[in-house]
């Protein structure tokens, strides 16, 4: 669970795959793919609620990545609504430093400052 | 080259190239593969390994640097007699790894930090794993390793 | 990735490492920390013949008072700088921002005079040394000479140290007075997208940004306008003044101009302007 927040965090905000225009990739190693760190994570409190499935006879299923469609949704849901006074209805993910900065300026009215960054 | 250098207390000395790094020498010539390579472009953290005591990270380190260094890997953690170094002892109580490949890394890293800073808060935790990535656990549990790690006497001594 | 093959010499002296730069001219190239060159060169983006190893010379890794200025050796590694008490009472902003560089591991190994050598526009060090009005202490076959930060720092990864020339020395003046340093990275161990550090002087406020253009800049404009009385505010409109920052995929121009005066302004604000 606790990894799956993580990475849905991290698709929320920072990891992506880019190339660029004739197709190279841009985030071919850790250095570039923002693969997220402790620092920028919480802990986690979790808690459990039990409901046995009842097509198998464990009653289990797998939950690990239960944290990740939650997480990013929650986190992307956040951006958009920390910025939505501004008129901005849609980021594109991860909502990162500059694609937040690109959406405020598309959403000013008569300022296109930002329409020609990526 | 001839390169010589104290890897878990014992002397080593083997031939290699020139542009060897710490790690494929640790790996490779001295048959230590606890440390793993996990990016190679000195971002991950899976390599670290103690250079005199501090954390490094060993992929980008070239084992001539560490010539004449003394180098502690994740097998030099644990007594002789087999119980775990604190930092180890507390990652199996909390349950700080799930695949494993970042552990090795993260102990060192640890073991330093708390070397630098014994009583760490979770902030300080988290800033100081900054160099170390894992992509299963979420750190949660990493962290809380450090911070019993950190309470435990023998680490005090 | 390792690599390409090189010979490596490890110096035994100063005079040692001038003498075997003299002797293979350009096809040799200094170690100290390597946490840029050697990552370079795993990338084949760097591919010296030989290197010379100066990482032992500890007679040139210390943090030093001296009347007019703090003296700091070359080898003194990021993570001893952030610690030395000399460099906290004296020199906090160069303290602080020695132990905001990468992470520990990074922090173990590389070395002021390793950041400066390098050119890299992305460091932070050069900023606050451009801040503080720093001098560079460099030694060659004829001796010492001394040159100012901002003669240094020539072109995109190019300093005005000949191919023969050790840095030894870093000099910035005493500044136990207020400073701000302000860094947008998406994860803490990233390098900036943008920098900028301001620093009380004694003739002024300093103000040097990261990132903002090929080498690393000091932010005349912005200094100029504070002295004349500016606010932080209105000061840091001039932050994108005489910069020519990259675009990649973390920023484009304008973004980056739009950050460098948000972070200014923050800096200046530290300082009291
Ligand atoms: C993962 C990672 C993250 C990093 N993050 C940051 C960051 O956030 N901010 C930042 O500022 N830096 C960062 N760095 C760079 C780090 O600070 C390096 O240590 C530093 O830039 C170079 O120092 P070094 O001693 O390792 O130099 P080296 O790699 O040994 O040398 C660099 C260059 O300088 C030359 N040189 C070295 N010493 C001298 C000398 N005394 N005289 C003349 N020439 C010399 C060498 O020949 C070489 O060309 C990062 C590095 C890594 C690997
Ligand atoms: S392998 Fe060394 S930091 Fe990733
Ligand atoms: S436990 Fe799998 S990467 Fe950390």
């Amino acid at each position: 669970m606790h990894g799956g927040i993580a990475q849905g965090v991290a698709q929320a905000l920072m990891e992506e795959v880019v190339y660029d225009l004739d197709g190279n990739p841009l985030t071919s190693t850790f250095a570039d793919y923002s693969f997220i760190s402790a620092t920028e994570l919480p802990s986690f409190e979790t808690r459990f609620t039990e409901t046995p499935t009842p097509i198998n006879a464990l009653g289990a299923k797998g939950i690990g990545e239960s944290g990740t469609i939650g997480s990013a949704p929650a986190l992307h849901n956040a951006v958009c609504d920390a910025v939505a006074h501004l008129g901005v209805r849609h980021v594109d993910m991860p909502t990162t430093p500059i694609r937040v900065w690109n959406a405020i300026n598309e959403a000013a009215p008569g300022n296109d400052a930002g329409k020609k960054g990526r | 080259m001839k390169v010589d250098m104290t890897v878990n207390g014992t002397p080593e000395s083997h031939d290699v190239a020139a542009r060897t790094l710490l790690v494929d020498y640790l790996r490779d010539a001295v048959g230590l593969t606890g440390t793993n390579i996990g990016c190679d472009t000195t971002s991950c953290g899976a390599c670290t390994v103690l250079l005199n005591g501090e954390s490094v990270k060993s992929c980008t380190v070239l084992a001539a640097q560490a010539a004449g260094d003394d180098i502690t890997t994740i097998e030099g953690m644990a007594h002789e007699d087999g119980t775990l170094h604190p930092v180890q002892a507390a990652f199996q109580e909390c349950h700080g790894l799930q695949c494993g490949y970042c552990t090795p890394g993260m102990v060192m890293a640890i073991t330093s930090l708390l070397k630098e800073n014994p009583e760490p808060t979770e902030e300080d935790v988290r800033v100081g794993l900054e160099g170390n990535l894992c992509r299963c656990t979420g750190y949660h549990n990493i962290v809380a390793s450090a911070l019993v790690a950190s309470r435990s006497p023998e680490m005090h001594r | 990735m390792i690599p390409a093959s090189f010979d490596y010499v490890r110096a035994g002296s100063v005079d040692e490492a001038i003498g075997l730069l003299s002797e293979h001219g350009e096809d040799a190239k200094l170690l100290a920390g390597g946490h840029s060159l050697l990552p370079l060169m795993k990338l084949r983006l760097a591919q010296p013949a030989m290197l010379i190893d100066i990482g032992r010379l500890r007679e040139l890794s210390y943090v030093k008072e001296e009347k007019e200025y703090v003296a700091v050796g070359a080898l003194t590694r990021h993570h001893d700088i952030a610690q030395s008490p000399v460099a906290l009472a004296s020199a906090p902003v160069l303290a602080h921002v020695a132990g905001q560089i990468g992470d520990p591991q990074v922090r173990h190994r590389g070395t002021i005079g390793g950041s400066i050598s390098h050119g890299d526009p992305a460091s932070d060090l050069p900023a606050v040394l451009l801040a503080l009005g720093g001098t560079l202490v460099v030694q060659g076959p004829n001796g010492r000479r001394e040159i100012d930060a901002k003669d240094f720092f020539l072109s995109f990864f190019e300093v005005a140290l000949t191919p023969e020339e050790v840095l030894v020395e870093v000099r910035v003046p005493r500044s136990s007075g207020q400073w701000g340093f302000e860094k947008l990275t998406k994860r803490a161990q990233d390098w900036a997208i943008v920098g900028a550090v301001a620093v009380k002087t004694s003739d002024g406020v300093g103000v040097g940004l990261i990132n903002m253009g090929p080498v690393p800049l000091r932010a005349s404009a912005v200094e100029a306008a504070v002295t004349s009385g500016a606010k932080a505010i209105d000061a840091a409109q001039l932050a994108g003044e005489g910069t020519d920052p990259a675009a990649d995929f973390n920023g484009s121009v304008a973004y980056r101009q739009h950050v460098a005066k948000v972070l200014v302004r923050r800096a200046l604000e530290k300082v009291g302007v």
